[in-house]
């Protein structure tokens, strides 16, 4: 008989081209695929994925280019996520996740991209420092029903 | 992909399946465009082909919302699915816009 797996560890690294938001969250979602995950749940993922790594992209690396490393975990029903640049980094992380603020406004954007995580995963920890980049902890645990 | 179609004042967007900020980098621009050169007083974003949006979907409709209503014109929304609903009720945007989906349904 096959050995249970409880925990279960991935990696990818890839350049900060806009293109690669669909890569990542496609990755995420099929690494989860044989966890059996509900539409919603995968949904909830790909969402936060997307705003993480868009973050990464647009805000991280800006003008300038790099790479993202996306790192996800899975142990006992738990799916954790970490996204990391090497970019500018956010000089107030408090400030950037309030909802609506958006540290380039001419680029008319929604300010919601924390909102976003913080709304479809269980937790969020974000570590930044200027000039070394940014680091994005994210947690759901699935098979929990929310949205009835 | 995005398809664009004008009939008479009315300018309708067919959004592509995926909205993310790369998809929606040429959107906002070509939006502006129409507002400028055609005489469009009503934006329709046609959700029939998205499966996907995250928040940089949200921050180019706000955006162009914004900018049809500043010549006068407005905004609506038709035949998003439930999970996009879900995604445009928490940011608000049905607060800008008159709906066009099934009646009873939202």
């Amino acid at each position: 008989m096959k050995e249970k797996i409880m925990k279960e560890k991935m990696t990818v690294t890839f350049e900060s081209y806009s293109w690669n938001e669909a890569f990542a969250r496609v990755t995420a979602a099929a690494f989860l695929l044989h966890q059996n995950p509900d539409m919603e749940e995968l949904d909830d993922i790909r969402t936060a994925v997307s705003e993480a790594v868009t973050n990464a992209i647009i805000h991280g690396y800006r003008d300038s280019h790099g790479m993202v490393t996306m790192e996800m975990e899975i142990e006992d029903k738990v799916v954790s996520v970490m996204i990391h640049d090497d970019g500018c980094g956010i000089p107030d992380v408090a400030k950037a996740r309030e909802p609506m603020y958006s540290s380039c406004p001419e680029l008319e954007r929604s300010g919601m991209g924390f909102s976003f995580m913080e709304a479809f995963m269980d937790e969020l920890s974000v570590k930044s420092k200027v000039g070394c980049g940014t680091t994005v902890h994210m947690k759901k645990r699935l098979g929990v029903k929310k949205y009835e | 992909m995005t398809q664009y179609y004008v009939s008479g004042d009315c300018l309708t967007v067919v959004l592509p399946e995926e909205l993310d900020d790369h998809s929606c980098q040429s959107i906002r621009w070509q939006v502006l465009q129409y507002l400028q050169e055609d005489d469009i007083d009503c934006l329709i974003f046609d959700f029939s082909n998205t499966v996907f949006m995250d928040s940089s979907g949200i921050g180019v409709i706000i955006s162009c919302c914004r900018h049809v209503r500043k010549i006068g014109g407005e905004m609506m929304i038709q035949n998003e699915s439930g999970r996009i609903k879900r995604l445009l009720r928490i940011s608000g945007i049905y607060q800008l816009t008159n709906t066009m989906g099934v009646l009873g349904d939202e």
